[in-house]
């Protein structure tokens, strides 16, 4: 082809492209103006949707609200259920008693304790059966893998798992709240589907090439190129724990390794179940005053609330960032 | 591959849903679950041998005559957890070590304390039993689920003869209150009976009414007939007190609608067995079809709160709180928060006790109640427990009965937990006491409940001094002595009715009272609400449709046991002849 005549038909080329470039900006350009249209447009659709989306909102925190304004209201005003999202006889006698007693405090501390120990254990653990389970060049994985998933679908049921950590001499002791939950069929699976849709063989091939071990592999390249999935799942552990009492409920008898979550669901189920047990017991049973259980959930949920705007974030990624890609 | 897969997604299918099904089986079945880890045959306690010296049954029985183990026994002991904030660790405390020092340490036992959360006694027992730790002694206070223990086999029989010499002051008193019967099961002894004082009367239930309301509408007394009940009730919707009095709150199901005041005195036995307890509406019954028809009645004069089939206990509590309706009742204590908080919405009102009802003719009822079970805690003893164990679980109810252990762990240490009153020379708690030997739950009352389920006084006035409730403006003891002795007399003529009690398992309640319990409620509303002429068409279309989805079996069956002689009998005062 002579050079003036290829010339000619890059220069035709050269429009051609201009000329769609051109179009796409202008087509950009409504697509813009539209947009902003609709943004500076109240439409009857939004109104509807706001109004939905307030009721959500309210749905969420008036309840707490409520809860909060008993906390600080008279005893009297609250039995008589005169007490709905301003606080009447204010005093914070319950939240004094809380402070005064300790135990809720000591509770705190000891959950808190409870929740980041099976945190750490937990992720150790999920890591080790994850990794090597999401990797091809593993022999018998499939197998391995049914195995760990398994306990998903399938569970002992309470006496003989009862008698199973009763054997293990774990019963009463603080390891019963944190080694038989550690493991997590739910939190594994997200977990191996991650590293296998982003870590890719070539990664490690090359890192072998180099002279480095397995867990060399697992230290320096997986888990620093895996760090949203441990947060995620960091999170998932310590909410798990946080918000689990029934363990505590058949395993732990004394008072002080009771979790915060269970003496609260005491307090609350002790109340609930009065009528009853004074029908059953011909007397009266007193149970904890309405206002203290009110102040124990504020002491117990503020400090959660006060974390979790900063976390929530990692909830949203913890549903996408596990799923399957294809 | 493909081809294993589904194969083995089948398999995992078919699986999950047997696993799911599992759960559907027959309700009587659970029981199976819960308890058939440890069905060995029941033991008898007493014909097992016992080490050295204490375990000789001397002539020289009781208290006196024990000497200590020669080798050390461990004796546990269930205490209800009941998640109550601000009382001491049921378990180890000042009172468990106070128990330890002066029982244990004597005898050579060791006293532990096993919590059991009081909202789910029968799982944590359930649990015990399948890894061989159940307590030495295993209590309750509803026979139906000591009766059930009985026969999953967690529970051992004995001599009562062996306990008597053990436990002399225990035993006599179980004589004296003609307690014996209630310790057997198929003709074995299973049981001892801690003492309800007072048993036959509800003195420490009231109800309070709105005395001030009457006084408005022109009667100087709490109504006791129907035809002055319904006069009060329209004088004061009329004069707008209230607009709907009588308030009113859902059915729960499970023990709604007590009819022993429309019953007929005395009671036909078989009628009264077939009734069973309290639990299990009898709905076809002549007594609960004249009861319904007078809550219609009510509905329909206005009387009752139209939205009474969404409102709560609670919220109904709340209402005579604000001073919205005519009446609430509960069991009394010395500090009652929903009259404190009554008495701070209404400053100027004025309550009466409810006083003992009377033969009411026109309105077709009788002022019968129920009575509470003539024993307290129903106390068995461990099938898996040693011969030396369940001796010093004997010893150690013995022991508590002792007046002087039982005021001390009912009243505390004087000048801390409680004051001498000069004038009546009768122990006062100190209120908000917070020291070093603060009591557990109720004056520790989980632990002494193993002998009484009151505390200690000179007499029943005494009694309900302590428990009437202080504080308010106005003084309700007199008032409440009178109740007493108005179902005293009451009694005396055959009037405290108490339910009957099975030694065998009912299986059909175990069976069809979820069902039934739920018809109940859904039937009750459409009788409570629906016309008066509609009352009784609807009254009996429900009636045949609830005793064939189960009552009628559970009546059978009760009757049968009845029968075969597994029931309690009705008092002669009450029977028909």
């Amino acid at each position: 082809m002579p050079a003036a005549q290829s010339l000619q038909v890059l220069k035709k080329g050269m429009v051609t492209i201009m000329t769609k470039n051109k179009e796409k900006s202008i087509l950009k350009e409504e697509g813009v103006s539209d947009g902003s249209r609709a943004i500076s447009k109240f439409r009857l659709s939004d109104a509807v949707m706001m109004f939905i989306l307030l009721i959500l909102c309210a749905t969420c925190i008036l309840p707490f609200i409520h809860l909060a304004s008993k906390s600080i209201s008279g005893n009297a005003y609250v039995i008589a259920k005169q007490v709905y999202l301003w606080p009447k006889g204010f005093n914070v006698d319950a939240y004094i008693s809380i402070f005064k007693d300790g135990s809720m405090l000591y509770s705190m501390g000891y959950s808190i304790f409870v929740t980041l120990v099976f945190t750490i254990l937990g992720m150790l653990c999920c890591i080790c059966a994850a990794y090597p389970l999401s990797r091809k060049r593993l022999k018998g994985r499939t197998f391995f893998t049914f195995l760990l998933m398994f306990p998903m679908y399938f569970g002992a049921g309470l006496i003989p798992s009862y008698l199973l950590l009763k054997s293990l001499h774990l019963l009463d002791t603080v390891w019963v709240l944190i080694l038989p939950l550690i493991y997590s069929p739910y939190n594994m699976l997200i977990m191996k589907t991650y590293y296998q849709s982003n870590i890719h063989d070539s990664l490690e091939e090359s890192a072998f090439l180099d002279g480095a071990t397995n867990f060399q592999i697992l230290g320096r390249i997986v888990l620093p190129l895996s760090k949203p999935i441990l947060a995620t799942l960091s999170l998932f552990y310590a909410v798990g724990r946080w918000n689990q009492y029934a363990d505590n409920k058949f395993f732990i008898k004394t008072e002080a390794l009771k979790l915060i979550q269970y003496k609260l669901y005491q307090m609350v189920a002790s109340a609930t179940e009065a009528q009853t047990t004074s029908l059953s017991e011909a007397a009266a049973v007193i149970s904890t005053p309405e206002v203290l259980q009110a102040a124990a959930i504020m002491f117990v949920t503020i400090p959660i609330i006060c974390v979790y705007p900063f976390l929530q974030k990692y909830f949203v990624k913890g549903v996408m960032i596990g799923a399957v890609k294809g | 591959m493909k081809k294993l897969n589904k194969v083995m997604a089948f398999f995992l299918a078919a699986a999950m849903i047997f696993g799911s099904l599992a759960g559907c089986s027959k309700a009587s079945d659970k029981s199976g679950e819960n308890g058939t880890q440890t069905t060995s045959a029941p033991t008898t306690a007493a014909s097992a041998t016992t080490t050295e010296a204490a375990a000789t049954a001397t002539p020289a029985a009781g208290i006196d005559s024990w000497t200590a183990f020669g080798s050390n026994v461990t004796l546990t002991i269930p205490v209800y957890d009941r998640g109550v904030e601000g009382v001491p660790t049921v378990n180890d405390n000042y009172w468990t070590k106070w128990i330890q020092t002066n029982f244990g340490d004597k005898y050579n036992v060791t006293v532990e304390f096993v919590p059991i959360t009081r909202t789910d006694v029968m799982t944590d027992y359930a649990l015990l039993a399948s890894s061989g730790d159940l307590p030495t002694i295993l209590m309750e206070y509803d026979y139906p689920k000591v009766s059930q223990w009985a026969n999953d086999g967690y529970l051992t029989t004995f001599h009562m003869d062996d306990f008597a010499q053990v436990a002399p002051t225990y035993y006599n008193r179980m004589v004296e209150l003609n307690q014996l019967p209630y310790t057997l099961m198929n003709g074995e002894t299973y049981f001892a009976l801690a003492e309800r004082p007072y048993y036959n009367t509800g003195y420490n239930f009231q109800t309070f009414v709105r005395m001030d309301w009457l006084k408005q509408v022109g009667y100087d007394h709490v109504p006791l007939t129907r035809a002055e009940y319904v006069d009060a009730m329209t004088k004061i919707q009329k004069a707008g007190i209230a607009e709907h009095p009588a308030g009113g709150s859902m059915v729960t199901g499970v023990g709604s609608d007590p009819n022993y005041a429309f019953r007929t005195y005395p009671q036909n036995e078989e009628t009264w067995v077939q009734a069973g307890d309290i639990n299990i509406p009898t709905l076809g019954s002549d007594a609960n079809y004249k009861l319904l028809k007078r809550i219609n009645e009510d509905y329909n004069l206005g009387f009752t709160n139209p939205e009474y089939y969404i409102t709560d206990s609670e919220t109904d509590k709340a209402a005579f709180i604000n001073g919205d309706t005519y009446a609430y009742g509960g069991y009394i204590s010395a500090n009652m928060d929903w009259l404190n908080s009554f008495y701070a919405q209404n400053p100027n009102a004025e309550l009466a006790v409810a006083p003992v009802g009377i033969v009411d003719e026109a309105g077709g009822t009788v002022p019968a109640y129920r009575t509470n079970n003539p024993f307290g805690m129903i106390i068995g003893f461990s099938s898996t427990a040693s011969a030396d164990q369940i001796k010093a679980a004997w010893m150690y109810m013995e022991w508590m009965t002792q007046d002087d252990v039982l005021k001390t762990m009912q009243w505390g240490i004087e000048g801390e937990n409680y004051t001498v009153d000069s004038a009546s020379s009768q122990p006062v708690s100190v209120a908000e006491y917070d020291g070093e030997s603060k009591q557990g739950f109720n004056n520790n009352k989980d632990y002494w409940c193993v002998t009484i389920e009151a505390r200690k006084a000179n007499s029943i006035e005494d009694i309900i001094k302590s428990l009437t409730p202080q504080g308010l403006s106005q003084d309700f003891t007199q008032d409440i002595i009178d109740v007493y002795y108005g179902q005293k007399a009451l009694s005396e003529q055959g009037y405290g009715c108490l339910d009957v009690l099975f030694s065998v398992p009912i299986e059909a309640e175990t069976e069809y009272s979820g069902v039934l319990t739920e018809k109940y409620k859904e039937y009750r509303d459409k009788l409570t609400m629906c016309k008066p002429e509609e009352f009784d068409a609807l009254y009996k279309q429900y009636a045949q449709e609830y005793l064939d989805a189960g009552y009628q079996a559970i009546m059978d069956e009760r009757l049968q046991a009845y029968k075969d002689g597994h029931s309690t009998k009705l008092p002669d005062n009450q029977k028909e002849n």
